[in-house]
């Protein structure tokens, strides 16, 4: 796999610009833990044991190129990536990725920033990353949102075109989100709609988790390669899993224990919000377990405010608020799991023996139906009669059964 | 078929033979001319003796040769032997309320059959169950009420089941055993016989009673225990309406098996077909699958789970597999020019038994998930114990036509049946005519 060259300008690997700057160690080995929190498996970014090895991988990555773009959104997501507990972090975050262009934290203005984008497009051409946030509007020639006189659409094209690989963060960007809601006055999309040769990766959510950005984004630096997706292009690392299967306040779904209105007895107590109208059950993301601001209890559920499956395209804006969902899959994969669990397993003789089977029996009731008439009202014998008196052992006499 | 057949050529449009010409099927006739032992019945008998030997295997070894875990604990000896194969039992139960009940007397000719299919394919699906069961050796627990476990949900499957084809369905299937016996008896037995007579029946509307209803409470039950299941079970199946599903469908399964039955056992033994009575049995499922159909759909639409069954993945492919086998045998069937083709009837039966199986078979398997990464296949010595309790029940059915007379016939072919045992059996007493004679 040849290992991408993140921009000819900038080619400082993380561990150099860490020590340029002058970044506590500390601080960093804080930020890697957090970051194997995230990604606790499925990348090899955070695949050793401890966070000093772990460290030593990311420190090694090659500081990639970054362009943002906004398109209709509320910038949530950046605040997303800004809105971090420790003062220091945000900086951290900032010397972690170079991000060239970012149009509401950067200084410059019209031509400036216009400017700004061309060089950094020009500088690390086919080899940056383009993170995309908010939707695009398509309706009436995308006259909703334009930007230097131009319509979003033509910009994500332009830049898209000559981006390494996509990151589209957050529900706008990965289908649209708020701005799609109906009746969708702009005929607001997400990026997939528009760039579908281009390496791409939702990471859906309002906001989603901060450190499943980075961990996506230092993994494809690292190497070149985007992290294992699902069907919706969503990171596995991160989505794996509903937030069902791993709710803290699961024990109370399992007990019939639910707050039924906000402020009551159940409410207080921390019970399950399922009758809320929480989407926890069909929602995948990593929230119950990734809180975000790096504290402990900071998600909606963790407040007491139900899930509103801000990650599931199904969900979100579609389904009213506290409208209570029917449940699909109530058992966690891996709940109570026995002492002794003898998995199952295809063996080849039995599927072969099916198959022999399934195949036999549908032949003989083919050759028995050809042996009766097609015409209507023929109670004569079926035409096996001549063969009466030899072998009236030929043919077997249940064949369906099977 | 052959082409220098001119009997049917110009037949009139209005079918006149319902009238004119004596039916193909008039009685119940021995299967006299063929021994027990064939080749095929030596194969059927040997692959049952391997089943029934695996299951003693399986009484003192355990489950260990299964493939059965703690998220599948229902192998394939419910779903399939139990479930689906007692839906094929039904036949019995369906055709016995069509004829009795609404009063289609020609099925009466086939009533035999369908008893006899139905009390193999319970006695199979019994001797499945006693092995599926944890614990087998406290089946006598099942005979005395104060034994009951009543917060089990099995609860009444096993007590209505082996009580259905033990006692009620055993009881139906008495007159052509009865038959046999008489007419073997000495005149002691005879005379006990005949004084025993009156008093069976006297019984017998009550006994046919209970075999309608208990066959209605334990197939229902079936579908009852899958809603225990809940959400494990994909939306597209699980349904309050399941119980009366599972009842409906069992009659399309059992007269399906019933056509197929007699159409094979016509083509295998040479006996000529009976277009009315086989036309009729299709109308009888035709109407069954039509009621199946609308109560499926109306509750999916009631549920709001129609738009489930369009999103084209694998289970929805199922479910509309399940539909179009039932559904297309039973549009086929409403035509009564069509009913009255063999060959149409046979396919029609055959696509309708696997779309009734496939119903019965799927929410137990298929559709049912209790955990993301469980999974189930049946070993291959499972799937071989299976296929000998099939078996068995093939065995049983053909020593049972060859004894007795089940399998209807004309009244030329109960003649020849007549001849033949008065040469065989010296000791046999009958006249000509196969009645009981009185020196």
């Amino acid at each position: 796999m040849r290992r991408p060259r993140f921009g000819r300008r900038r080619t400082e690997t993380i561990d150099d610009r860490l020590e340029r700057c002058g970044v506590d160690r500390r601080e960093f080995i804080g930020f890697v833990s957090r970051l194997m929190v995230a990604a606790p498996f499925g990348l090899g970014l955070t695949a050793a044991a401890s966070p000093e090895a772990v460290a030593k991988t990311v420190a090694a990555v090659r500081r990639p190129s970054v362009i943002w773009l906004h398109f209709q959104d509320c910038t949530g997501c950046s605040e997303t990536l800004l809105r971090t507990s420790a003062p220091d972090l945000g900086t951290l975050v900032f010397d972690l990725v170079s991000l060239d262009y970012h149009e509401t934290l950067m200084a410059a203005s019209g031509h400036q920033a216009e400017a700004a984008l061309r060089d950094a497009m020009d500088q690390n051409d086919g080899q940056f990353v383009l993170v995309v946030e908010g939707s695009i509007p398509e309706k009436e020639h995308g006259i909703y949102m334009e930007l230097a006189g131009k319509p979003a659409l033509e910009i994500l094209q332009e830049v898209g075109q000559r981006a390494a690989a996509i990151i589209a963060i957050g529900s706008c960007a990965s289908w649209g989100g708020v701005p799609s809601a109906a009746p969708n006055p702009t005929g607001a999309a997400g990026v997939e709609r528009y760039l579908r040769t281009k390496p791409l990766v939702n990471i859906p959510g309002c906001p989603p988790n901060p450190y499943v950005f980075l961990a996506t984004v230092l993994e494809y630096a690292r190497t070149g390669q985007l992290p294992e997706l699902d069907g919706q292009r969503r990171p596995k690392f991160a989505y794996d899993r509903t937030i069902h299967d791993h709710c803290p306040r699961r024990s109370h779904f399992d007990a019939g224990e639910f707050a039924k209105a906000f402020g009551d007895d159940g409410h207080r107590q921390g019970w399950c919000l399922y009758e809320l109208g929480c989407k926890g059950p069909d929602t995948h993301a990593p929230c119950s377990t990734r809180h975000f601001n790096e504290i402990e209890g900071a998600w909606p559920i963790g407040i007491g405010a139900p899930c509103f499956g801000c990650t599931e395209q199904h969900l979100a804006f579609t389904v009213p608020l506290h409208e209570v969902i029917p449940i699909h899959r109530a058992t966690p994969p891996d709940t109570y799991p026995p002492v002794h669990a003898p998995a199952g397993r295809l063996d080849p003789l039995a599927t072969g023996a099916v198959g022999l089977g399934l195949g036999a029996l549908l032949g003989a009731g083919y050759v028995a139906s050809r042996r009766f008439s097609n015409t209507p009202r023929d109670d004569r014998i079926p035409a096996v009669a001549e063969a009466a008196d030899e072998d009236p052992a030929a043919a077997p006499t249940e064949e369906r059964e099977g | 078929m052959s082409s220098d057949d001119t009997t049917t050529a110009g037949a009139p449009s209005l079918h006149p033979r319902d009238e004119m010409t004596p039916c193909p099927w008039q009685r119940g006739v021995h299967v006299w001319h063929v021994p027990i032992f064939t080749r095929a019945f030596v194969f059927f008998l040997a692959l049952s003796i391997i089943g029934v030997g695996l299951s003693v295997v399986r009484a003192f070894g355990g489950l260990d040769f299964t493939g059965m875990n703690d998220a599948y604990a229902w192998g394939i000896w419910k779903t399939f032997n139990v479930m689906t194969l007692t839906a094929l039992g039904s036949g019995g139960f369906a055709i016995g309320i069509a004829a009795w009940v609404f009063g289609r007397h020609e099925l009466h000719a086939v009533m035999r059959t369908a008893l006899m299919t139905s009390l193999v394919f319970y006695l199979a699906g019994l001797l499945a169950l006693t092995v599926d069961v944890g614990r087998p050796w406290n089946m006598w627990h099942l005979a005395f009420p104060s034994h009951w476990n009543t917060d089990s949900s099995l609860l009444e499957v096993a007590v209505c089941m082996p009580l259905y084809a033990v006692i009620f369905l055993a009881f139906e299937n008495l007159p052509p055993v009865f038959e046999r016996i008489f007419v073997h008896a000495s005149d002691n037995l005879r005379a006990v016989m005949v004084r025993t007579m009156p008093i069976i029946k006297a019984i017998f509307p009550y006994m046919l009673a209970g075999a309608y209803v208990l066959p209605a409470m334990h197939q229902s039950s079936l579908g009852a225990l899958l809603l225990l299941a809940g959400e494990k079970l994909d939306p597209l199946w699980q349904s309050q309406m399941l119980p009366l599903l599972y009842v409906i469908q069992a009659g399309v399964a059992g007269v399906a098996c019933v056509m197929f039955t007699l159409m094979i056992a016509s083509l295998y033994w040479q006996r000529p077909i009976d277009t009315r009575v086989l036309g009729s049995l299709g109308r009888l499922m035709s109407q069954c699958a039509m009621a199946f159909l609308i109560i499926r759909f109306a509750d999916l639409a009631w549920r709001g789970v129609l738009g489930r069954a369009l999103a084209l993945d694998g289970l929805a492919l199922v479910f509309h597999a399940e539909n179009l086998l039932v559904g297309l045998p039973a549009l086929v069937m409403f035509r009564r020019d069509w009913r009255e083709r063999p060959r149409v009837l046979f396919v029609s039966a055959i696509f309708a038994g696997i779309g009734a199986m496939l119903y019965r078979f799927v929410p137990t398997t298929i559709a049912f998930v209790p955990g993301e990464l469980k999974f189930y296949f049946p070993t291959f010595l499972e799937l071989l114990m299976s296929a000998g309790y099939v078996a068995l029940t093939v065995v049983l059915y053909s020593v049972a036509v060859k004894m007795l007379a089940i399998v209807p016939g004309s009244l030329d072919q109960w003649y020849g049946a007549v001849a033949y045992a008065r040469r065989r059996f010296r000791t046999i007493r009958v006249d000509e005519h196969g009645q009981p004679s009185r020196h």
